[in-house]
């Protein structure tokens, strides 16, 4: 194994906050080599991972800090990884979500992440997933994902996490956007933040209503983080309660196929990219200029490398 | 490729003063880093913390309430406590032609007081991050 990242690995395992660090920032530079993801493929499939998606200033980070802050009190260590956009121009990026975890900053068994989308669409960074399998790898119990500020079809967090809690604020519609698909179809738990704000009751009422038509079971949870924490214990139960029945049901591992699955598609596109760019250098040209269409020279193509 | 730069921009003590300190985060997000903003009030010890986790090339530190003399040097001994010897320091406020001359002396590579340009922050990051990756 490559001594450096045995090291970093035994260190990172002992807890120490550089070495988990320089792990994940391996991962988002595909900077890796293969160790690092052998030793996540062996060791990582018991972490609960959560993902809280919702619109710009729902307030997912203020409730992210506190449902960490509440897990950690059942003896818990929790990784949190939050993302913002990045600049599609010039690819740097402001990362304000830790702001709103301060108080939660300094505890030992949180671990916090800020993370550029770095051009990836739909709310996630292009390695979300595999920046939670390694948390998980580590002995994390739980990974919150904090997704980018998400509109109606931003549901790409769906495919990287066991449960997806989506964040509503009051005033933010009636019953005809609740029905939209999209946004609203991917939540294991819908949260109503910041209900001790006017016009919380009836968000609660028209998305009920909507869910009660729909013959949905999904809970709904109103939560106010400003207002003492109120509904946070209530989301954390449900939160350890579906952990329990995902366990149970030995569904948490497939998660974790699933990922890495990803990335051995990531991988082999890749490669074949690499040999059908060159492909084409070589002779795509000529042969458009030929006449051939492009559906024919990846006829040709496919023909030549017995695909 | 080329590893993106990343830079934690931090408000130590009680100084509620943070639009230089948004300015330049924006000025940094602009030339293409990532910025990493702690907001207000933050101790030594949330600032080094965090600086370690987001594993940051460089701590930019603003203060204009006048305490920079008592919180700028707790970061730098903390990190040197933590052994952390690869991130850049610098940083910003109303600080005087003296202090900093001290602060550069406990590893403050750069000062820089009102009247400072963005270009020329900018170029002091690209150049020491660039130089210290090479270490």
């Amino acid at each position: 194994m490559n001594g450096k990242i045995r090291i970093l690995l035994r260190d990172a395992l002992r807890g120490n906050l550089r070495a988990i660090a320089r792990l994940i920032t391996m991962i988002e530079e595909e900077e890796q080599d293969g160790e690092l993801f052998k030793f996540i493929t062996k060791n990582a499939g018991h972490a609960h991972i959560v993902g809280f998606t919702g619109a710009p200033g729902v307030g997912k980070s203020s409730l992210i800090s506190s449902v960490a802050s509440k897990l950690c009190e059942k003896g818990e260590r929790v990784g949190i990884i939050a993302i913002d956009p990045s600049s599609p121009i010039t690819g740097g990026a402001f990362l304000g979500d830790r702001i709103r975890m301060a108080d939660i900053s300094l505890n030992p068994n949180i671990f916090i992440r800020s993370m550029g989308s770095r051009g990836a669409s739909g709310g996630i960074a292009r390695c979300t997933g595999e920046v939670a399998l390694l948390m998980d790898a580590l002995g994390f119990n739980t990974v919150l994902i904090e997704t980018v500020g998400a509109g109606q079809s931003d549901i790409e967090i769906m495919k990287w996490v066991h449960t997806v809690v989506v964040m509503l604020s009051p005033g933010g519609g009636d019953d005809i956007q609740f029905a939209k698909a999209g946004l609203m179809e991917i939540a294991n738990i819908f949260v109503i933040n910041k209900c001790d704000l006017p016009g919380a009751e009836i968000t609660y009422r028209f998305l009920k209503m909507e869910l009660e038509e729909a013959g949905s079971d999904i809970p709904v949870i109103r939560t106010s983080v400003t207002k003492g924490n109120e509904g946070v214990p209530q989301l954390v139960e449900t939160l350890t309660l579906y952990s329990k029945e995902l366990k149970a049901r030995k569904e948490i591992e497939i998660l974790k196929y699933m990922i890495l699955s990803n990335k051995t598609k990531q991988e082999i596109l890749r490669r074949m990219e690499e040999k059908i760019d060159s492909w084409i250098l070589e002779k795509g040209k000529s042969l458009l200029l030929s006449g051939l269409s492009p559906d024919e020279c990846a006829e040709l193509w496919r023909k030549e490398n017995g695909i | 490729m080329k590893k993106r730069i990343r830079i934690l921009i931090a408000k130590p003590g009680l100084d509620g003063h943070d639009r230089g300190a948004k300015v330049v985060a924006r000025a940094l997000r602009d030339a293409g880093m990532e910025v990493i903003y702690t907001g207000l009030r933050q101790t030594p010890e949330q600032i080094v913390n965090a600086a370690i986790q987001e594993d940051v090339d460089a701590i930019g530190l603003s203060c204009l309430s006048g305490a920079h003399m008592s919180l700028f040097p707790a970061v730098a001994e903390l990190l040197r406590k933590k052994k952390v010897t690869n991130i850049l320091l610098f940083g910003g406020g109303i600080i005087s032609q003296e202090d900093a001359e001290k602060l550069k002396k406990i590893g403050f590579k750069g000062i820089f007081g009102p009247g400072a340009s963005l270009t020329e922050i900018i170029a002091f990051i690209n150049k020491n991050v660039k130089k210290r990756r090479k270490e």
